[in-house]
């Protein structure tokens, strides 16, 4: 059976040429597609110590190999780059509508070069590429230019765009698609807003060619079933990830005031969201429908929106945090770095590191209009927005104090994505400290650490026996090793991590569900081993992408306050991470990843993934 | 007296209210209950294919092999928890 791929386009905004071509076969069966074949176009297209925001960088939207064919949760894609935030690769997963309209656009990748001379968007429509002129979205909040596009362009529409902090270069700033789908982490709004492209508009709706239409069907009514018949399915769609707020701070594992502080307010449990929310939505393909669209004009918020801009920014007025959500959402702001960044600067007013000649006047705990004033400068870099526009970068940039560094909650310059305080639990602080793009809970969070299963359920899905108990060092190589590979996996086929094995439950879908749905929609047979073997390969890319840029065993760690200060209260009430058993730990995880201790991949895997990366270049030949 | 049984999201849909009070049956000379037995009366699941609650007795996490046996008496304070993590 031959296996269906659709086309890659090639676009250079400063010459404003497009090439399309096949995607190449050999990328999608080494990678699949998604984060794997953008990975594949990252490290052979970037040229070295690349401006993340100069026109050189490399922006690659990537939709998944299943992305818009009828599966459970394929509505999903990435979009990556060289981020201006980190300086390491940038990724991010978004999901929404817009990922299966491009697939049906005709296009499984974007990679796009260059910089516009002035602003300008592109067009997808059945297997041809348009760059437009943007002027008049130019300066638009994100539902405006949504809105303004739909009426220019026919009310179906798709658009994946930025507001004014990815057109003012925040190094945080989101792609968004609808109301809060977003591209959230990495700053890859910023690096569209650096070539001048102000969205990028999928109109076409042609159905994908599938490979065998009945078994498909067949197999989605099967997988269906399968996934509402989990408790956890069930629960996501009834509350969502708000949920997660309540069980995290009874355990005294919220992040709270930049981490001085591990429990908050119950003001802002999972219990309390319903008077704010008007019904719960999905992303094409869904199953589960676990985001709230709320009542004040805005989607969520999230377990990362609540905590951060909640807890951890002293605030505990549920109404406000939503509000606070949302108006990251319009501006295209990162909800998991602002809400790192703004307390960070908080804990440094509080201790006197920085003072009003540099915040512009008071930064205290829970002030809600200072906050909303924030999010504004952030987006406009305005008087102190300007200096955490710039995020981790503003410490080289010389805009915040060297000593401020011992404060940030930040790995390889990335501020930390979600509300969990990784120090009681040892595997999420390994998941933490060796995620690829940096602080990160997506990449490789071994949520069913916390489940208490029983021994012998563990040891089937992780392949070996394994620590039950979540705050000992011994084995977390393994579980983050195996969340590391199955959500790359999943990043490649467009899945929703919410129905992947691993995510908060052992019964959803693994390695033999993605085999059965990757031969009935595209044709292609690979087998549950070949699926692990991918999900390690892309690691592998990673890692040496990342090494290339200058990354060594020492950015695998963690944030100073992590290992030096114990949790203050609760169950969890004198934790911190002990560095000698971090250390071992790290080398436990590079052995079993094959790399040898200072984390650098053999030669003979070097070669291996160069020979299989050679094809992803501007023009085949 | 009673134990206080405080539930998180979504058992608390599931039972219809936040929290509960379980009187020990006197009748029966009870003078503590087990979780287990507890969660049995009031109709909850504390452990299936998709892992265990988390529960906290008295602000305290209960350890997982408690379960079977920690007494519960009057004027204890049960919280029960679905344990998910992620983001
Ligand atoms: S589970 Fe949530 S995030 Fe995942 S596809 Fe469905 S609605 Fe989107």
């Amino acid at each position: 059976m031959k296996t269906i791929v659709g086309k890659t386009a090639i676009i250079d905004l400063s010459a404003r040429t497009v090439a399309v071509e096949d995607t190449p076969i050999q990328l999608v069966y080494h990678l699949l597609g998604g984060r794997g074949v953008n990975m594949a176009y990252l490290y052979r297209m970037l040229p070295l110590k690349t401006d993340a925001l100069g026109p050189e960088n490399v922006l690659i939207f990537g939709t998944g190999l299943l992305t818009g064919y009828p599966v459970p949760n394929s509505g999903r894609m990435n979009i990556s780059a060289k981020s201006p935030e980190s300086g390491i690769l940038g990724d991010s997963n978004m999901g929404g509508f817009f990922p299966a309209a491009m697939k049906k656009s005709g296009f499984d990748r974007l990679v796009i070069t260059g910089r516009a001379n002035w602003p300008v968007y592109v067009l997808l429509s059945n297997g041809s590429v348009e760059i437009r002129d943007a002027d008049p979205y130019w300066g638009l909040i994100v539902p405006d230019t949504q809105t303004a596009l739909e009426q220019d362009l026919g009310k179906g529409v798709r658009s994946a765009v930025i507001g004014p902090a990815g057109e003012n270069l925040v190094r945080f700033a989101t792609v968004m698609n609808a109301r809060k789908n977003a591209a959230g982490r990495c700053g890859m709004g910023a690096v569209m807003g650096s070539k001048n492209l102000k969205a990028v508009v999928a109109a076409g709706d042609a159905p994908l060619k599938i490979a065998d239409p009945p078994g498909l069907r067949a197999l989605r009514k099967e997988l269906t079933k399968y996934l509402q018949a989990s408790k956890i399915i069930q629960i996501y769609g009834k509350v969502g990830t708000a949920l997660l707020y309540e069980p995290a701070n009874k355990l005294g594992a919220m992040r709270t005031k930049n981490g001085q502080m591990n429990q908050w307010s119950s003001n802002l449990n999972a219990s309390e969201i319903d008077p704010h929310i008007d019904r719960m939505t999905a992303c094409s393909d869904c199953t589960v429908h676990c985001r709230h669209v709320n009542k004040y004009g805005g989607e969520g918020p999230d377990f990362v929106a609540t905590a951060l801009l909640g807890a951890n920014t002293g605030i505990d007025d549920f109404t406000e945090v939503i509000k606070l959500n949302n108006l990251c959402n319009d501006l295209g702001i990162d909800t998991a770095s602002a809400g790192t960044l703004i307390p960070w600067a908080m804990e440094l007013y509080q201790r006197g590191i920085i003072d009003d000649k540099q915040t512009g006047g008071p930064l205290l705990w829970g002030d809600v209009e200072r906050v909303r004033g924030l999010l504004v400068d952030i987006s406009e870099r305005r008087g102190f927005g300007d200096v955490l526009a710039d995020s981790s970068q503003s410490i080289p940039l010389g805009k915040m104090p060297p000593e401020a560094a011992d404060y940030l909650i930040a790995v390889k310059n990335l501020p930390q994505s979600d509300g969990h305080d990784p120090r009681y639990i040892k595997s999420f602080a390994l998941g933490v400290a060796v995620a690829s793009r940096g602080a990160d809970h997506l990449r490789n969070r071994p949520t069913m650490d916390i489940l208490r299963l029983p021994d012998d359920l563990r040891e089937r899905v992780y392949g070996a026996p394994t620590e039950g108990d979540p705050t000992v060092y011994e084995t977390k190589e393994r579980v983050v090793d195996f969340s590391d590979k199955i959500f790359a996996v999943c990043d490649a086929l467009g899945i929703c991590r919410f129905v992947c094995q691993g995510w908060n439950s052992p019964k959803l879908l693994g390695y033999r569900h993605f085999s059965r749905m990757i031969k009935e929609a595209v044709g292609l047979e690979v087998d549950p081993g070949d699926l692990d073997e991918i999900g390690r390969r892309v690691i592998d890319l990673e890692r040496l992408i990342n090494q290339r840029e200058g990354l060594t065993r020492a950015d695998d760690t963690l944030p100073r306050r992590y290992f030096e200060d114990p949790m203050p209260s609760g169950h969890t009430k004198g934790h911190k991470i002990d560095r000698k058993q971090f250390e071992n730990l790290i080398d436990c995880y590079y052995e079993l990843k094959g790399w040898d201790l200072e984390g650098n991949l053999t030669p003979e895997r070097t070669a291996e993934i160069q020979e299989i990366t050679k094809i992803a270049r501007m023009s085949p030949d | 007296m009673a134990i206080r049984v405080t539930f998180g999201e979504p058992i608390c849909r599931q039972v219809g209210s936040r929290e509960k009070e379980v009187s020990l049956r006197k009748e029966d000379s009870e003078t503590s209950i087990t979780l287990v037995q507890l969660a049995r009366r009031l109709g909850v699941k504390i452990e299936d294919s998709e892992g265990s609650l988390m529960i906290l007795v008295n602000g305290k996490v209960a350890p997982h092999t408690s379960h079977h046996e920690l007494p519960l008496q009057d004027g204890d304070h049960v919280e029960l928890f679905v344990p998910l993590a992620g983001g």
